[in-house]
C-alpha cells in the first residue's frame, strides 16, 4: 500500500513536471500549417508571447544605434520582406557594406545565417555583428554595451517588459537578453502562406498554370535548381527542430572569375574570407526564395537587378566581365558549382519560371501587424545595414 | 567601481575565507605578490590618445596576456598565478588597455589598465615568457555567458566566432592605421570545437627582466612602420586572407602570414628598466 502510494506520488510529480517542461517549450502558439515542423529554438531561449513582444519593440528602436538613426527594421524592412531594396547596405554612420540585407523571413529555419560564415547559426550571436561590428559599423553600439544596459532600465516600456519577459533572472537588464528578445521575435517571423504553399495544400487555382510549369522547370534536372534552392525553404541550408543530419551549403555560382583564377572582388570572397582555404573563394549561400520577388537587387552584391537577369546568369551558367578591374568569365571558374552548367530557355518557359517565382511570396508575412513597427511613425528610415566581411 | 564582495556578500566571504585558510597558511612561504607593469611607446616616445609622439596619436590600444611565467636565475620557470580582480583578469587571462576614451580615442573608455596582478614563488627573476591572446579552450565560447575580462564587446570577434586579441590603432593628421589580432582561417563545429589554421597568438620571451626592477615596453613602432601610414592607400589589416597590410605587422609580431610561414620573433615587447 505504501509502496503503490509512493509510487503514485512519484508518477503524479512526474506528469505535472512534464506539463510544466512541456508548457514551458511550446508557451508560445506558432503560426505553422499542420503537421509543418516547428524550427529549432535554443534551450536557453524559450520563445514565449511577451519575449517575442519586447522583441519586436526592440528591433523597431533606433536608440539600438550609435547616433539613434538606425533599428534593425531599417535594413531589414517588412514590406520588402525584411531587406531593404539596395545592393549596398549602409550603416547607421555611412558606412557603405560589401553585401546586401538577407531577408529575415522562416530565418528561424536557418542552418547559418548571414551570406557566408559557417561559423554563426545562433540569432543571439548573429544579432552581436550588426550590433557591434566595427569592419564595416553597422549599428556602431561597440565598446557601448552599458547605454544600452541602461536604455533597457530607464524606458517605460522596457523597464516593466523585461523583468516579465525574464522573470526568474537575477538581473534581467542584461545585454543577453536584449539579444535574447531580439533573437525571439526575429525568429517568430515564419511564413508559409504562398500561392505555392496553398497548392501544396490542395488549392489548384492557387497557382496559374504558367507557374505550374514554371513549377516542374525548377524542380527539373535539366534546370538544376533545386540542388542548392531545395526543400521547403528553397535554400540547401535549412533545418528545424526534428532534423537528424544537419544541412549546411555554400556555393560558388560563377558571378566572378577575376583574371581566370577564379578570385573574387577582394571585399568580397565568400567562406574564403573566414576559412582561408582558396576552394571556398566566392563560396556563398544559396538564400531562400521565399517572397524573392519582393528582395530585389539579388546575389550577395547585389550585382544583378532583377529576377530576369538571375535567370539569365543561371542560363549562361555564370557572368563574363569583358573589362574593368573584375573582367573574367565566372562560367570558367574553377571554383564554381558543379551544378551551374546553363541551360536553354525559350521566351516562354523563361516566363514560366518567373511566375513560379512570383508565386513564393507570401503577401500576409509583409503586411502582418504581428512584425510591424510598433512606434508612431512608422518606417520611414531609407538606409541599412547588411551581414558584411570581416566585422 | 563594482561593490566589494566582501560587502555584497559578507558571510559567504568569510565562510571562503576559512575555508581557504589551511591553502593560504601553506602558501604564505611561498607564493609573493608580483605586480608586472607595461608601458606603452612609439620608438622612445611615449604615446597616447593625447599625445603625440612622432605625428602620431594612438587611437586603440587593448590586448589579451595568458600563459605568464616568471624565469629564475637558472632558466627554470614560475608559474604566475593571476590574481583575478572581476575587471581586468580572471585566474587564465588579463587585459591590458591604454586607451581612455579621450583625443583620438572614440568608443573606447576611462578605465585603464597598464599592469598585470598576481603571484609567483622562487625568484629572483631574469626573464618573462607569455603568450598574447585568448587560450583556445576559451576562444570560441559564447561570449555573452562569457565574464570579466572576456565579456566586453570592444574585444569580442562575433564574425570570427572568437576574440580580437589585441586592437591597435593609431592616428595622424590625414591618415590612420589598425590592426586588429584574432585567430582566423577557422573551421569546425558551431558550440563545439572550432580549430583555426592561423591561430595568430603571439609568444613572448624576454630576458632580464626582473619584476621588481623592470618593466615591459610595448612599442608599436614596428607595427606603424609596416602600416604606411599617409602613402595614400588604406592599409588597415584585420588578420584576413590575402590582407596585405597583414604582412609588415605580422612579421613583427613574429607570426606567419600567407606564403610567409616563418615564425619569426616578436619585435614590439622589450624589458627596460623601471623609472
Amino acid at each position: 500500500m505504501k509502496i503503490a502510494l509512493t509510487l503514485a506520488a512519484v508518477l503524479l510529480l512526474t506528469a505535472i513536471a512534464v506539463l510544466l517542461m512541456q508548457r514551458s517549450t511550446t508557451g508560445y502558439a506558432w503560426t505553422l500549417p499542420d503537421a509543418y515542423p516547428l524550427p529549432p529554438v535554443p534551450m536557453d531561449n524559450p520563445m514565449s508571447t511577451i519575449k517575442v513582444e519586447l522583441g519586436r519593440r526592440l528591433f523597431h528602436d533606433r536608440r539600438l544605434s550609435v547616433n539613434a538613426t538606425q533599428s534593425c527594421a531599417s535594413c531589414h524592412r517588412q514590406s520588402l520582406a525584411f531587406t531593404d531594396g539596395l545592393a549596398h547596405a549602409i550603416g547607421a554612420t555611412g558606412a557603405i557594406h560589401p553585401r546586401g540585407s538577407m531577408s529575415l523571413v522562416n530565418v528561424a529555419y536557418a542552418s547559418r545565417l548571414t551570406w557566408a560564415n559557417h561559423l554563426l547559426d545562433r540569432l543571439e550571436v548573429q544579432a552581436l555583428t550588426p550590433l557591434f561590428g566595427e569592419n564595416p559599423v553597422e549599428m556602431g553600439m561597440v565598446g557601448r554595451e552599458a547605454e544600452l544596459i541602461q536604455l533597457l532600465r530607464q524606458d517605460e516600456y522596457y523597464r516593466d517588459a523585461v523583468p516579465l519577459a525574464f522573470a526568474g533572472d537575477a538581473d534581467p537588464f542584461s545585454l543577453l537578453n536584449l539579444l535574447r528578445a531580439i533573437a525571439s521575435f526575429v525568429r517568430s517571423i515564419v511564413s508559409f502562406d504562398a500561392p505555392y504553399d496553398r497548392y501544396l495544400r490542395g488549392d489548384p487555382s492557387a497557382m496559374s498554370p504558367s507557374a505550374v510549369r514554371g513549377m516542374a522547370l525548377f524542380f527539373s534536372e535539366r534546370l538544376e535548381c533545386f540542388h542548392c534552392h531545395g526543400g521547403t525553404f528553397f535554400t540547401d541550408s535549412s533545418t528545424h527542430a526534428d532534423a537528424v543530419v544537419e544541412s549546411v551549403g555554400f556555393h560558388n555560382n560563377g558571378l566572378y572569375n577575376i583574371g581566370g583564377t577564379g578570385a573574387y572582388p577582394p571585399d568580397n570572397t565568400g567562406l574564403y574570407d573566414i576559412t582561408g582555404d582558396r576552394r571556398d573563394m566566392g563560396r556563398f549561400k544559396a538564400p531562400t526564395l521565399r517572397n524573392i520577388a519582393v528582395t530585389a537587387p539579388y546575389m550577395h552584391d547585389g550585382s544583378l537587378e532583377t529576377l530576369d537577369a538571375v535567370i539569365r546568369h543561371y542560363e549562361a551558367g555564370g557572368r563574363a566581365i569583358a573589362q574593368g578591374p573584375r573582367a573574367g568569365d565566372g562560367s570558367r571558374s574553377p571554383y564554381k558549382s558543379m551544378f551551374i552548367k546553363g541551360f536553354d530557355l525559350n521566351d516562354e518557359e523563361r516566363a514560366a519560371l518567373l511566375d513560379f517565382l512570383h508565386s513564393l511570396t507570401d503577401e500576409t508575412v509583409l503586411y502582418d501587424p504581428r512584425f510591424a513597427d510598433p512606434f508612431a511613425g512608422g518606417d520611414t528610415a531609407t538606409t541599412g545595414h547588411a551581414d558584411s566581411i570581416r566585422r | 567601481m563594482a561593490v566589494p564582495l566582501a560587502e555584497r556578500h559578507p558571510v559567504r566571504v568569510l565562510l571562503l575565507a576559512i575555508a581557504l585558510l589551511p591553502i593560504a597558511v601553506s602558501c604564505v612561504d611561498s607564493q609573493a605578490p608580483v605586480e608586472l607593469g607595461f608601458s606603452l611607446r612609439n620608438g622612445n616616445a611615449p604615446l597616447s590618445c593625447t599625445e603625440i609622439a612622432g605625428g602620431l596619436r594612438l587611437t586603440d590600444l587593448r590586448l589579451y596576456l595568458y600563459d605568464l611565467r616568471l624565469i629564475d636565475g637558472a632558466g627554470r620557470p614560475a608559474p604566475f598565478e593571476l590574481a583575478p580582480d572581476e575587471v581586468w583578469q580572471d585566474d587564465r587571462v588579463a587585459l591590458l588597455d591604454f586607451e581612455d576614451g579621450q583625443g583620438a580615442c572614440v568608443n573606447g573608455s576611462a578605465e585603464q589598465n597598464r599592469s598585470v596582478r598576481g603571484t609567483a614563488s622562487g625568484g629572483p627573476f631574469r626573464g618573462i615568457a607569455f603568450t598574447v591572446g585568448v587560450p583556445p579552450d576559451l576562444n570560441h565560447r559564447d561570449p555573452m555567458t562569457a565574464r570579466a575580462p572576456l565579456n566586453y564587446t570592444a574585444m569580442h570577434w562575433h564574425w570570427l566566432s572568437g576574440y580580437k586579441f589585441m586592437r591597435v590603432g593609431v592616428r595622424s593628421d590625414s591618415d590612420s592605421y589598425w590592426l586588429h589580432l584574432g585567430s582566423s582561417h577557422c573551421d569546425g563545429n558551431v558550440g563545439a570545437a572550432i580549430e583555426c589554421r592561423a591561430p595568430n597568438r603571439i609568444s613572448v620571451q624576454l630576458a632580464d627582466f626582473d619584476p621588481a626592477t623592470n618593466r615591459i615596453v610595448i612599442d608599436i613602432a614596428p607595427l606603424i612602420a609596416a602600416g604606411n601610414l599617409d602613402d595614400g592607400t588604406g592599409s588597415d589589416c584585420s588578420s584576413g586572407p590575402d590582407e596585405q597590410a597583414c604582412s609588415g605587422a605580422f612579421a613583427a609580431l613574429g607570426l606567419p602570414f600567407g606564403d610567409n610561414t616563418e615564425q619569426a620573433s616578436q619585435r614590439i615587447f622589450r624589458s627596460e628598466p623601471a623609472p
